[in-house]
């Protein structure tokens, strides 16, 4: 073969490989997906089967009589304000540690580091003691805290590091304009970061839609509940109805998806227009 | 007019910073400080401790089990550091390449696993390795490659590695984003630089894409070691540390203790066990990478 | 400057406005369990905060039970506002947990047989004999064991819900006949000799789901182990009061099960897959036998095919020779409870006393009857022909049992934990029983 030839298998043989491993991602999710239309024995007799008749049923029990409707509504309200409340403080933060040298800089960057490192179900009992002391458990708001808290770390790095990319000039010229050290942030930075900020949403938004342990102690009413706690309403002591549980699992990842999808065409934007810079 | 923006008043950054640190302070120092007050006690729950100050931590230092649940976490972040950062840099610099069809499609399917629940991957990865009915071996099968079936899950040696690779799997699509955007910001002028002199291929990647990334891969393997030290969910769900303890890691031994058998203080002490193991290999990490200073 | 000192005051303003809507925000059902002692009137709205595995989207006979009751009494107490929480049951020991280390109890909840001790010695619940001598019918409704289960150092810790045998063999009588065996083995060295036959006949003897650890022990030891060691060998491990894990005849049954592992009489993937999925193999016909508790029953009426339903019948372990425990024995007890928060007083505690009395009177016991569960009190009038004949028939062999106690209701947490991890490596000749045995002991020790 010659080397032509030969360049065009080896071409061959990694699109094959990078298809089989595209496919090895994306096919367990079809498999709950369409599994999630049969019945309970049309599963147990075949798991891997296509389903022959859609049995939509599954969606109905999982969102009527498993109120994932409301749980749906309480995940999007702890994720929408939590993720605002991430990007903002996140943005702040990363922006004043990254552009300047001063006393305590660093003690401050490691310790916002240090989030990483926490386990967090070490953290459940003395969390839940200090709210409960503090009568905050139950509140629409108790969990949006502790979200932020652990989304923090990963914006803070992304942005800090972001930062090193821009140059300072916009921000020199601003101050020599005369303007102010808040309208530069927000009216210069911000934009410039854009394509760092949707990795942040990104990320922050699945982590705190996931979330389990945190929702699962601090809230206690059934209203409040967010759908990761929910859906373990389908998994009862000793039986468990697959396909609607399998239901409840797609009604509770297709958010994140599309909210993926909707800022992937950002996320390659900033990708190509250089975004995080190393 | 200098170069270096002018610094503004100690006061004023602090004003700024404050929000964050006082969300830091209330959700992560204090029940830090009553964890690490609890580590110190004798604890099963009701209204009395018995203070034994330093016992647990000593108890920790000779507790086998503690130990063997280290090597596996471990094992873990040595895999998951060739396999999520060595794969999605593969991958990252080969998606690069015009010759590679479908890019879009590949680039947005390798990122779903990361937007997935931990129980869910869990729960499909238990499917998968099912003996009768999963995936796995009925693919074998198919390939008559019978005798490459093991108890996936159930055999203690390699139960380990069983669970490892769902991990790897979730984690590459979020290390290949980043990789990406790394690679991208490569100006191109060093790469033709570099051909004229006659470099190609491999050697590219070698000498020129790697240094480059160097910051960005410090960042990543700290990311990976932090995340897997921690590592619960994932696990919890498909063997619950099982078979015994042969899958079971720091974090789950720390639940098993506080909440199976309700010895708070002894679980306590267990967590802040982790945070100062996770801690010092992150130090250790960077200094062998020769990683990033802390300074801006 | 000054716009950062306005930030700063922002700031600042919201994290109080944020800290200002908890406290006074969070009263919906916020956990204080301390007493409304000004509550005098009795038009006043009572609010009762409950904790529970009561799942609405459950299909357990018992469950269903006591939703009924739960949405009975609401009606008949339109004064009582119940705010309840139901989670499934990993999920459910996690959170009772937190909240009894942060001492924030709900004012009812289900406590588990092996946590009463605990519970007690922390003094978190109200001990019921009182209240239970009050109300005659109601005490004498409870069938007695159920009441010594939750008996903690001569005080009433719960009323128990539900009264299971948690160690019954589902077998495919079809399937016995097919390789020959027209009784079913009532000793040990005839039901090796079972299980072999079956093996060599393709089957899976006994299909065995032990991911959640607890299966073996409450389904398999808690009896096998009373075959070679008796009830009182438990009673006195149970009281402390000399008998030991390592002593010969707890060896030997850990060797018996052990053994059935070495015959191959299980699955090779014991302990990854749980107790649903150990059925899925018997009703797809590959197992022939499986080891569940009653509640099993339901799940089977509503999930086995028509054929395997007809087939199956119930069993219970052979006898052992030369063993202490006796023969018509079966693991049971009545393993949850419902428990009152110690400190309920007042209107409150009366609100929650008849919650509880309704959870645990006779209607429950009627209707979880028709529907193939096991009440911990004697159902007296129930509708016989909307139960599955299964149920029949355990009703009727149930008549002839005694029972022996389910080892992860008696004893202490961490002797469970450390058995039940033990256990799964038992089964894979991962261990050999002296060490379980001494491991297990250890932690007895411990403790």
């Amino acid at each position: 073969m010659n080397r032509k030839g030969a360049i065009t298998s080896v071409k061959a043989v990694f699109n094959a490989l990078i298809a089989a491993f595209s496919v090895l991602c994306i096919f367990p999710i079809l498999w709950v997906m369409y599994s999630s239309l049969k019945t309970q024995q049309q599963f147990s007799v075949n798991i891997l089967s296509l389903p022959t008749s859609f049995h939509f049923q599954n969606y109905v029990t999982a969102f009527w009589n498993g109120k994932l409707y409301r749980y749906l509504g309480n995940s999007a309200f702890v994720s929408a304000t939590s993720v605002v409340l991430t990007i903002l403080i996140g943005f702040i933060t990363g922006y004043f540690l990254s552009r300047f040298s001063f006393k305590g800089r660093n003690v401050l960057y490691t310790m916002f580091l240090f989030g990483m490192l926490v386990p967090v179900y070490g953290l459940l009992v003395p969390l839940f003691i200090e709210y409960r002391n503090l009568h905050l458990l139950d509140h629409r708001l108790s969990l949006v805290l502790p979200e932020v808290t652990f989304a923090l770390p990963l914006v803070i790095f992304l942005i800090e590091s972001f930062m090193k990319s821009i140059p300072i000039e916009m921000e020199e010229a601003a101050y020599v304009d005369g303007a102010s050290l808040v309208s530069t942030l927000f009216r210069i930075v911000f934009p410039m970061c854009r394509p760092v900020l949707s990795t942040c949403i990104i990320i922050s938004f699945l982590n705190i839609w996931n979330e389990f342990p945190f929702a699962l102690i601090l809230i206690n009413t059934q209203e409040l509940k967010t759908i990761p706690v929910g859906l373990t309403n389908f998994v009862g002591q000793y039986t468990v109805n697959y396909p609607q549980l399998m239901a409840g699992i797609v009604v509770s990842i297709l958010p994140v998806i599309l909210v993926y999808l909707l800022l992937y065409k950002r996320i390659i934007q900033g990708m190509v227009a250089g975004a995080v810079k190393g | 007019m200098g170069k270096k923006l002018s610094t503004p008043r100690l006061t004023t950054i602090y004003s700024f910073l404050l929000p964050g640190i006082l969300v830091y302070a209330f959700i992560v120092f204090i029940p830090l400080l009553l964890s690490i007050y609890f580590s110190f006690y004798k604890w099963n729950g009701g209204l009395s401790k018995d203070f034994i100050g330093f016992h647990n931590y000593s108890q920790l230092i000779r507790d086998a089990k503690f130990w063997f649940s280290f090597r596996n976490n471990m094992i873990i972040t040595v895999l998951s550091i060739v396999g999520q950062l060595g794969i999605a840099f593969v991958l990252a610099v080969i998606l690069q390449a015009k010759w590679v069809r479908l890019r879009e499609f590949h680039r947005t399917v390798l990122f779903l696993p990361v937007v997935l629940p931990a129980v869910v991957v869990g729960f499909i990865w238990n499917l998968i390795y099912s003996q009768n009915y999963g995936i796995l071996n009925g693919v074998l099968k198919g390939l008559h490659l019978q005798s490459w079936i093991h108890p996936w899950l159930d055999d203690p040696k390699i139960v380990i590695y069983s669970v490892t690779i769902p991990i790897i799997w979730q984690w590459i699509g979020l290390y290949l984003i980043i990789f990406m955007a790394s690679l991208q910001s490569i100006p191109s002028e060093v790469y033709e630089s570099a051909e004229m002199d006659g470099a190609t291929g491999v050697k590219k990647v070698w000498f020129i894409t790697l240094p480059m990334m160097r910051d960005t891969l410090g960042v990543a393997v700290m990311l990976c070691i932090s995340g897997n030290m921690k590592i619960f969910d994932n696990i919890f769900v498909m063997t619950g540390g099982g078979p015994g303890i042969s899958s079971t890691v720091m974090a789950q031994y720390a639940y098993n203790t506080s909440f199976g058998q309700f010895k708070l203080g002894y679980g306590s002490a267990i967590s802040i066990g982790m945070i100062i193991i996770s801690l010092g290999l992150i130090l250790l990490s960077r200094r062998l990478m020769g990683g990033r200073s802390v300074e801006p | 400057m000054k716009k950062a000192t306005m930030l700063m005051l922002g700031s600042l303003l919201a994290m109080t406005t944020l800290a200002g809507c908890g406290s006074g925000g969070g009263q919906s059902a916020s956990q204080s369990s301390s007493a409304d002692s000004a509550q005098g009137s009795s038009n006043q709205t009572i609010k009762l905060t409950m904790e529970d595995r009561l799942l609405e989207t459950s299909t357990d006979g018992s469950v269903i039970a006591h939703r009924k009751m739960i949405d009975e009494f609401k009606k008949e107490h339109p004064n009582v506002e119940i705010s309840e929480e139901s989670l499934q049951d990993a999920t459910y020991k996690t959170k009772i947990k937190t909240l009894a280390a942060g001492n924030d109890l709900p004012d009812v909840f289900e406590l588990l047989g092996s946590d009463a001790q605990m519970f007690a010695e922390n003094k978190l619940i109200m001990p019921l004999d009182d209240i239970l001598n009050q109300d005659p019918d109601w005490k004498k409704g409870f069938i007695p064991s159920t009441l010594n289960d939750f008996t903690v150092n001569g005080q009433l810790t719960g009323a128990p819900m539900q009264m299971l045998s948690t160690s019954l063999i589902f077998y495919n009588k079809a399937i016995f006949d097919k390789v020959g065996i027209t009784k079913f083995p009532s000793t040990w060295n005839e039901f090796i000799a079972a299980i072999n036959t079956l093996k060599e006949k393709g089957y899976i003897p006994i299909a065995l789901g032990n991911k959640d650890k607890w299966v073996a022990e409450s389904c398999i030891l808690s009896e096998l182990g009373d075959r070679f060691t008796g009830t009182d060998w438990f009673n006195s491990i149970k009281n402390h009061q000399g008998a030991k894990f390592t002593d010969k005849p707890f060896v030997d049954a850990l060797a018996a099960l052990q053994q059935l592992s070495k015959i191959g009489a299980f699955n090779t993937d014991v302990n990854s897959i749980d107790n649903n999925q150990q059925r899925t193999l018997y009703y797809n016909g590959k197992a022939a036998m499986f080891f569940e508790g009653d509640w099993a029953i339901s799940s089977l009426n509503s999930e086995a095919p028509q054929e395997i339903k007809d087939n199956t019948h119930l069993a219970i372990l052979p006898t052992v020779e030369g063993g202490a425990g006796k023969a018509n024995v079966v693991s049971g007890g009545a393993a949850w409870a419902f428990a009152i928060n110690a400190n309920l007083k007042g209107d409150k505690l009366k609100a929650a006393i008849d919650l509880v009395k309704k959870l645990t009177g006779v209607e429950e016991a009627n209707v979880a009857a028709e529907n193939n569960a096991v009440a911990a009190t004697v159902p007296t009038n129930y509708d016989k022909s909307k139960v599955a004949p299964l149920f029949n028939e355990y009703l009727e062999m149930f008549q002839k049992l005694q029972l022996s106690p389910i080892y992860d209701a008696q004893l202490s947490p961490a002797v469970i934990e450390t058995m039940n991890n033990g256990l799964q490596d038992l089964l894979i000749q991962g261990k050999t029983p002296e060490q379980l045995a001494k491991e297990i002991q250890d932690t007895y020790e411990g403790a």
